[in-house]
């Protein structure tokens, strides 16, 4: 017979013969590597936090008393998930009355799995702009009323701090108290009374044991949004979130972009939701392993808009191919070509850039493409901008329209804002504070004459809505897809209620952008590809396709 | 009585050592990069403590305390069982040390103990026992040349003599395999990494890491044949081999169970029917080689290779090894065959007018005989 008891936070395994053989076969398969030969000689070995995905071959085991009870609290989970992926297929569930007026039919299917008894966590992986935040806090609610969950612990980009907050008070009112831990500001905040604490992902470094104490004195929630940023898992911050997951006896991932590289990105996420029930130690390879594995264990909720809200208009991309200037031009084939690109400062002094390795070649096209002033201060034309002016020109000085521009580089940034000042722009980037966030989004949702948000899809990319618009121009576009699909989505979201959504895109003919554009595409793809989506993010877009400003002209 | 201040004893030869013709030496020595100080010197036979924990003769060691019911061997012993175990080759050495003399010096610590050269002293015992005790021959065997490691010389510094000795390659009869990877993975959990094994034993970081797993394998193996043949609830049956029968069998395959670590070592730690199966194969001695080792994981596959495993005698490995071969040189002829067809077509639909209507007569001639023969490999197909 084989014995398994927990020892100082390992399961130690015992027994002799081919039953230790066949014991050992079994928890390598699941577990691989994590399990090692015991220090005393003839036992094995694996951390306890790897019970959920071997709970099934530890059943077999003659067991003490406190290993039964992790494993008991594991097979309860997997029976969870069964019933979960009965309501998702039923596709009804009767919430508790207090929520059945607030949420729409979708919501309400995501929360009977959410709540789901004994379920240890799930992947809210709704297309975002869907509801995610207020499905989350309704399962916080009612998990609470029943006595199941004490505190609610919500990780979340910076820029989603003060959304968690407001819809906190919106949705529960002043049952809870909420309190927020910003990377700079967590000393100085009581949260000992909080109910529901809402940290932003860079204060874990810094508060992480604070927070790791709340979550282990009471029987916690941890939701995490925007889980995509805790992708990584050789990430610091990936890091520190699954440690406090340990102390938490619940969890939700909420994203809309959750693989915006590869399934590989999957891995942590679920391990985040469900303690490693559904992967374990083990990492596969690819991409087909990784879904039968989320098929055979995972419990994810995964809808578009185009399912859950067909009164949504769909997003027409309509792409403007830019011709370069003729200095632009210049500058751009200079650096394409050559180890070093020379331009004169204001001063007339002549200024050496270096092009050594790709990435700095393809930053310097990007700056040509985008801000060319910023290398070459003699240069004062710049087409994309020229290109903003005729279509902004367009929709607002003449429809009267607000519009969304997103930007990755600062310096464009900053002249927009000065150029557009007409416009009343609001803008926010990486340097924005979170009340000034929080300002220029009600600002531009509410002020009539605000006819300009700006934003860098990176810092604002996630976690606000700007439904006050229809239009979208990309002026440039970041390196990471997931900005890129995110920010799609500030505007095409629930609220929105424009017969068309448009999404102009500015791409300089003819040079870098087109390539990197068609890489975001792919991605999109790619994406669409892992989670079974019927139409990829960007779908209809094609880079290579659309009006050439040379033809309007 | 004389006294002595301690930088004096310092600098004292070992008492075992003779003091004249020639007088103990300190020299330096450099040992796996280590330079250390020895006594250079020359010692009785008589006065050398041979060392008993030897690791090469150490599966031999444990058959015959078995046999005999006690644990620690006294030299006399340890040299009769190097006597009669015949890849030490202990009488062949003995003779040519009659003849040649001692080409290297025994390596001693401090206090006398053998740290290299354990196969020449038994050897010199041997030829002592056999010569005349009026040979003049004798006397040349009764002392040898002798390194002996001076006083302050650490156990770390010992182990870097013992790893120049034993683990950089030789001329030297080696130790076995299977000791050399118990050795590697006592290291490793003592808390060594693979790197750290690697530069203390002037090895690769691949052979490290082939040895642990090899080691794996073997550990599993070991549980494999001890196991009674008679199975019980739980168990699957083993091959109800004793400790030491199974280490020894486990030592004669090891090649064997590295080359299998090399092919398939992630299906046999997560599959554990094809485990049970090769241990068998590989104790039935179903393989002869290397080349059919390889293949055991696709032959469990394939049912018919199996069975030829399975129900073949020793040596079915070659079986199985030829039918594998076969159906994989089917497969990929059929896909190349695929690939040809299927790029032809593509060229012939890509072809303009102009290009058709250049053709020589020859191509035409030999497309019409393709559509000829399509047509009769279609009907062919569908019947």
């Amino acid at each position: 017979m084989i014995a398994a008891r927990l020892t100082e936070g390992n399961v130690v395994v015992r027994g002799a013969g081919t039953a230790l053989l066949r014991a050992k076969t079994e928890l390598v398969r699941v577990l691989g590597d994590a399990v090692i030969r015991a220090q005393d000689g003839g036992a094995l070995s694996f951390s306890a936090s790897f019970c959920g995905a071997c709970f099934d071959v530890l059943s077999g085991f003659q067991v003490d008393h406190e290993l039964a009870s992790i494993i008991e609290g594991w097979r309860c989970h997997a029976a969870a998930v069964v019933r979960a992926r009965a309501i998702l297929e039923a596709g009804a569930y009767q919430p508790p009355h207090e929520w059945a007026a607030k949420l729409d039919p979708h919501q309400t299917l995501a929360l009977g799995v959410l709540v789901e008894p004994g379920l240890k966590g799930a992947c809210l992986f709704d297309e975002q702009g869907t509801g995610k935040t207020v499905v989350a806090l309704a399962a916080f609610d009612v998990l609470a009323r029943c006595g199941d969950i004490a505190q609610l612990i919500v990780l979340c980009p910076k820029s989603m701090i003060a959304s968690w907050q407001r819809e906190a008070e919106r949705f529960l009112g002043a049952t809870y108290r909420v309190a927020d831990v910003s990377a700079a500001g967590y000393a100085r905040r009581d949260w000992s009374k909080a109910n529901i604490i809402v940290a932003n992902f860079d204060a874990l470094p810094r508060a992480g044991v604070k927070i790791g104490g709340f979550a282990r004195a009471r029987r916690t929630l941890l939701v995490v949004d925007e889980s995509y940023y805790v992708k990584s898992d050789k990430s610091e911050r990936t890091y520190l979130a699954l440690a406090l997951r340990e102390f938490c006896v619940r969890a939700f991932v909420l994203c809309g972009t959750p693989a915006p590289n590869a399934a590989l990105d999957l891995l942590s996420q679920f391990d985040l939701a469900d303690a490693g029930f559904t992967f374990g130690p083990v990492r596969p390879v690819s991409g087909e392993l990784i879904r039968s594995r989320i098929a055979s264990r995972g419990v994810v909720v995964r809808r578009l808009k185009s399912d859950v809200m067909p009164e949504l208009a769909p997003k027409v991309f309509i792409p403007h191919r830019v011709v370069l200037s003729v200095r632009q031009r210049w500058l751009y084939d200079r650096a394409s070509n050559g180890q070093w690109l020379e331009t004169r400062g204001v001063d007339a002094k002549v200024i050496r850039w270096p092009l050594r390795s790709q990435f700095q070649r393809r930053a310097w096209q990007f700056k040509i493409c985008n801000s060319p002033s910023a290398i070459d201060p003699t240069c004062t034309s710049n087409a994309k901008l020229e290109a903003l002016d005729r279509i902004l020109n367009n929709l607002v000085s003449q429809r009267g329209e607000k519009v969304v521009v997103w930007s990755h580089l600062s310096q464009p940034i900053t002249e927009m804002m000065q150029r557009y000042s007409a416009y009343r722009p609001v803008c926010i980037t990486g340097e924005t504070s979170i009340e000034g966030r929080t300002d220029a989004v009600d600002r531009f949702q509410t002020d009539p004459f605000v006819k300009l948000f700006i934003g860098n899809p990176a810092a604002a990319g996630a976690g606000i809505t700007l439904t006050a618009a229809s239009n979208v121009l990309y002026y440039s576009l970041s390196n990471r897809a997931a900005d890129v699909m995110q920010s799609l989505d500030r505007v095409h979201r629930r609220g929105q209620r424009a017969a068309a959504i448009n999404v102009y895109v500015l791409i300089a003919e003819n040079t870098v952008e087109e390539l990197a554009w068609e890489n975001v595409a792919c991605h999109a793809r790619g994406q669409a590809e892992v989670l079974g989506d019927d139409a990829p993010a960007l779908s209809g877009f094609a880079p290579t396709e659309g009006e050439s400003e040379d033809d309007a002209a | 009585m004389e006294f002595y201040s301690r930088e004096v004893i310092k600098l004292m030869h070992p008492p075992f050592m003779q003091k004249s013709s020639p007088e103990p030496k300190l020299i330096q020595k450099k040992f796996n990069g280590r330079q250390l100080q020895v006594w250079l010197g020359k010692v009785p036979i008589g006065s050398v403590k041979g060392w008993l924990g030897n690791p090469r003769i150490d599966i031999e060691k444990r058959v015959y305390a078995e046999a005999i019911g006690r644990v620690e061997l006294t030299q006399d012993e340890i040299l009769d069982l190097m006597k009669s175990t015949q890849s030490i080759r202990l009488q062949q050495l003995s003779v040519d040390i009659q003849k040649n003399g001692l080409q290297m010096p025994l390596i001693l610590t401090y206090d006398g103990c053998l740290l290299d050269g354990n196969r020449r002293f038994f050897a010199i015992r041997l030829a002592l026992e056999s010569m005349d005790a009026a040979d003049p021959a004798r006397r040349d065997l009764e002392t040898a040349d002798a390194w002996v490691l001076a006083e302050e010389t650490s156990e770390c510094d010992r182990h870097h003599v013992l790893v120049e000795t034993n683990f950089a390659p030789s001329l030297k009869i080696e130790w076995p395999d299977l000791v050399k990877a118990e050795e590697v993975v006592k290291l490793y959990r003592q808390g060594l990494d693979e790197d750290q094994i690697a530069k203390a034993l002037s090895w690769t970081k691949t052979k490290v890491k082939e040895t642990i797993r090899t080691r794996e394998i073997l550990d599993e193996f070991l549980l494999f044949a001890q196991q009674a043949t008679t199975p019980s609830e739980d168990d699957l049956p083993g091959l109800g081999l004793s400790e030491p029968e199974a280490v020894k069998l486990a030592s004669d395959r090891y090649q064997f169970f590295n080359e299998a670590q090399k092919s398939f070592f992630s299906q046999l730690r997560t599959d554990y029917d094809f485990k049970m199966r090769f241990f068998r194969w590989i104790a039935d001695e179903k393989f002869s080689s290397f080349a059919e080792v390889r293949i055991a994981f696709k032959a469990y596959q394939m049912p018919e290779a199996r069975a030829q495993i399975e129900t073949g005698g020793p040596g079915a490995g070659k079986v199985a090894k030829a039918i594998v071969d076969y159906n994989e040189r089917t497969i990929r002829t059929g896909s190349d065959a695929d690939q040809r067809i299927l790029s032809f077509a593509d060229f012939l639909k890509k072809l303009d007018a102009a290009t058709i209507k250049s053709l020589s007569s020859e191509a035409v001639g030999a497309l019409s005989e393709v559509t000829a023969l399509l047509r009769r490999m279609s009907e062919a197909a569908k019947s």
